[in-house]
């Protein structure tokens, strides 16, 4: 996902808005976030008479500045929403120049490394600062980032990016060999973070960097064998509570399935009263829907005919009737015979049938005073 | 256990476990031997070096198996304790390796997404309810540091934060919270009228000024007489004086004296106390201590009664303040982690929170969370809505000897977040 045009940096009004604040109204100068539609953002600048052409139109700033953050936009061929940017919206939409952090490791650094406001914090490399951003967020306002990156324009990108989101005073991005000439810092970090290929290089310079209270540590590598050289090192160096650990989040779908009842001959009666064998056919978790040719069967038949999946489910934004979970929609005529049409209607959380299998390990430690 | 697991071929070729006979004579020193030494004073390393020399199979070891028996030898014996500084991360762990029910399940990884999908950090605005001992709204304060505004919805009579506690923040990041009973959900908008008025020259609109709403939580203490109010906010001035009913049960004047004093609530009061001593850590915080030692029963009732007074007046000003607050429906979040269903709360909830605002709904199963989804969709004016679970899975790394570990947690609780947006004129139409 990219920033539409090119945004020429004069027109900035540095400051206005901030990763670390919300605030109320739009403004120039601004970095918003478009939502388009579901996991469809993108990321924009807000300039005076700037247009931004979007899938649903032309978009005008000048009709944007001064209103609220989480209006719906009416565009000619649809509507948007413009979004308060946070580091987590910014995860998703920023300009990739490296392969970057997402939010449920994010999550998980920032916490383990204890981070809260006032913390300092020495991260390489800066990469795309996809972490920086949520570092920044938590340690805000009176803690400090000192990122490094060896590579020339990231080290630029970054700091661009920073001063635009109104983080500029609370970090520094040095370009520098981080594995080869460390950090040039001593007795500064309450935590240090580490997303290099070799991180176990920068280690001893890691150590030197704590503050004389100690602090905590974590690199992030994708490989195995990587972990095992980092927790070897780290170990030697005397860093203690080391801890390799994988977290990956899984995202439900939530639908509607429609799952048809076998035809078992002669038609169950299901769920008269008192009936014992009849209470057991009765769904306990969803209701029995029955194709009888009324109106309830055509948006049955409807929603199978257009089945975004196989199985007849359909995802919950679209599916119209909806029960609460139980004993809700049908009003259980159990008197019914079963018919040939009739299905089990419920509402699920579906795993996901593809997902991310693997980020990286990430490795904790502690550093304790002597 | 896991077989295997010693890589003995591995490190050391010529040494392997295939002369190794497991039983009680390996070891020549009885226990009868040890439980000498140690009357006798003999220190730790001692007894380690001892063991060692008095096994039979030690040196038939290999090296890591050595090191492994040196390990478990010296844990047994020579104990060591560090002094941590509470963190969110070590309670966390604390509270869910203890007792994982009484967090509702939450574990590291979900409180860590709570945080960082909830946006939480300095200057903002939350409304936070939950049910976790107070570990959520104890993290909470943390990202905080003592800026911005906390509008906590407890259940009961009174807030009941064992974790809080056990954090021992300084007062400055307890002044942001307004505790608000969550029974008066129903009722806040009732009175809007004054709060509306007060709203113009009172209002939580930036921190700036609710540093000055938020003062007089701990300045009104200063009209106490006894002056003993003075270091203790609300909240603790209530949990400390529940504290002395519950831990001084062999004084038996003392403490049908305090509970007369509270007979009003008692019912809940003493969930409360139960919940509270379950998770342990109140009887380690300075203030308590502060308060169990301070003066005779006499004075102690006598400070009771003013404390009520003083109590109820700062609850009847928390609670106004926090009206005036919330009747901006300008909050920058909301959380949800709590026992109870969370559709009824986060739907009377929501309205409080501004557009383009995080909402972060934590539960221990999932079908609520799916209810919850459904109707927030019926609802309308949420968007990204996403239900999901973290997976965690630690590793044992060990020279030729790195895998999964052989147990992991099998679920964390369930997590459903969204953004809050501007609602349609349809939407707000719709029939609920
Ligand atoms: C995968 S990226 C980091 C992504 C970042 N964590 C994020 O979330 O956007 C790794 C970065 O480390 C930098 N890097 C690699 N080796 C380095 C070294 N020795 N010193 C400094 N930076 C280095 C690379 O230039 C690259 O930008």
């Amino acid at each position: 996902m990219k920033r539409i045009p090119v945004v020429d940096t004069s027109c900035i009004h540095a400051g206005t808005m901030s990763f670390a604040k919300y605030k109320k109204t739009i403004e120039v100068g601004d970095t918003a976030i478009l939502l388009l539609g579901y996991d469809n953002m993108l990321q924009l600048m807000i300039e005076k008479d700037k247009i931004y052409q979007t899938k649903y139109g032309a978009l005008r700033c000048n009709e944007l500045i001064g209103t609220r953050y989480g209006r719906r936009v009416q565009c000619s061929k649809g509507w948007l929403y413009v979004l308060h940017a946070t580091p987590e919206l910014w995860t998703v939409t920023l300009p990739h120049r490296t392969q970057i952090l997402y939010a449920t490791d994010i999550s998980m650094i920032v916490f383990q490394l204890d981070l809260k406001p006032g913390s300092v914090v020495i991260e390489s490399g800066t990469g795309s600062g996809s972490l920086s951003h949520a570092i920044l967020r938590s340690v805000a306002p009176s803690g400090y980032l000192h990122t490094f990156d060896f590579h020339a324009q990231r080290v630029e990108k970054a700091r661009q990016e920073f001063e635009e989101h109104g983080l500029g005073h609370l970090v520094s991005v040095a370009e520098r060999d981080t594995c080869k000439n460390g950090f040039g810092l001593e007795c500064v970090a309450d935590a240090v973070f580490l997303d290099l290929p070799g991180p176990w290089d920068v280690l001893p310079f890691a150590k030197q960097a704590f503050k004389a209270e100690g602090g905590r540590i974590c690199s992030f590598s994708p490989c195995i064998e990587q972990v095992q050289r980092t927790c070897e090192t780290l170990e030697k160096l005397g860093f203690t509570d080391i801890q390799s650990l994988e977290c990956l989040a899984r995202t439900f779908d939530v639908r509607t399935v429609n799952m048809p009842l076998a035809n078992l001959g002669g038609g169950v009666d299901i769920g008269v009263e008192g009936d014992q064998s009849g209470s057991l056919h009765q769904p306990c978790i969803g209701h029995i829907e029955y194709d009888t040719g009324g109106r309830d069967a055509k948006n049955t038949k409807k929603r199978r005919g257009d089945g975004d999946t196989p199985d007849g489910s359909t995802e919950d934004g679209a599916s119209k009737k909806w029960s609460d979970g139980g004993n809700g929609g049908d009003a259980g005529d159990g008197r019914t015979k079963m018919s040939e049409s009739a299905s089990f209607v419920f509402k699920t959380a579906h795993p996901p049938v593809q997902m991310p299998g693997h980020t990286g390990f990430l490795t904790f430690a502690t550093l304790y005073p002597d | 256990m896991f077989v295997g697991d010693n890589g003995d071929s591995l490190e050391n070729p010529e040494k392997d476990n295939r002369n190794l006979v497991d039983g009680s004579g390996n070891q020549k020193l009885s226990r009868d031997d040890i439980e000498a030494m140690k009357k006798g004073g003999v220190g730790g390393h001692n007894i380690v070096e001892q063991l060692i020399e008095n096994s039979a199979t030690f040196s038939k070891k290999t090296d890591f198996a050595q090191e492994k028996y040196i390990k478990k030898k010296k844990k047994k014996y020579l104990p060591v304790f560090t002094v941590l500084r509470p963190t969110t991360r070590l309670l966390a762990e604390m509270y869910f390796n203890k007792g994982p029910l009484k967090i509702c399940n939450l574990r590291v990884d979900s409180l860590a997404q709570i945080l960082n999908e909830a946006n939480v950090r300095a200057h903002n605005k939350l409304i936070v309810m939950e049910t976790c001992l107070g570990l959520v709204l104890g993290a909470v304060m943390e990202r905080m540091a003592g800026e911005g505004v906390i509008i906590n919805f407890f259940t009961g009579t009174a807030p009941s934060r064992p974790a809080v506690d056990a954090f021992s923040y300084p007062d400055s990041y307890k002044s942001v919270i307004y505790d608000v009973p969550l029974d008066l959900v129903h009722s806040l908008g009732t009175d809007t009228d004054s709060a509306k008025d007060s709203a113009v020259d009172n209002p939580g609109q930036d921190s700036a000024k609710t540093e000055d709403t938020s003062a007089p939580l701990n300045g009104d203490t200063t009209s106490d007489p006894t002056g003993d109010l003075t270091e203790v906010s609300m909240v603790e001035s209530e949990r400390t004086s529940r504290g002395e009913a519950d831990t001084a049960p062999s004084d038996g004047g003392t403490r049908v004296g305090v509970s007369a004093s509270e007979a009003v609530d008692t019912d809940s009061s003493q969930k409360c106390v139960t919940d509270v001593s379950a998770a342990g850590e109140r009887e380690e915080t300075p203030e308590s201590r502060l308060v169990k030692g301070a003066g005779s029963w006499k004075k102690r009732k006598f400070v009771s009664e003013e404390d009520r007074l003083v109590k109820r007046q700062l609850k009847a000003k928390t609670l106004h303040d926090a009206k005036v607050i919330l009747a901006q429906r300008d909050m920058d979040g909301l959380i949800v982690a709590s026992r109870f269903h969370p559709t009824p709360v986060v739907l009377s909830l929501i309205d409080y929170v501004a557009p383009s605002r995080p909402l972060v709904v934590f539960c221990q199963h999932q079908e609520p969370l799916l209810d919850c989804y459904m109707k927030l969709k019926k609802r309308g004016g949420v968007v990204l809505l996403k239900l999901t679970e973290t997976w965690l899975r630690e590793y044992q790394v060990l020279p030729s000897r790195t895998h999964p570990q052989v147990n992991m947690s099998g679920t964390g609780g369930y997590l459903l977040t969204g953004t809050v947006v501007e609602r349609t004129r349809e939407e707000m139409d719709k029939p609920s």
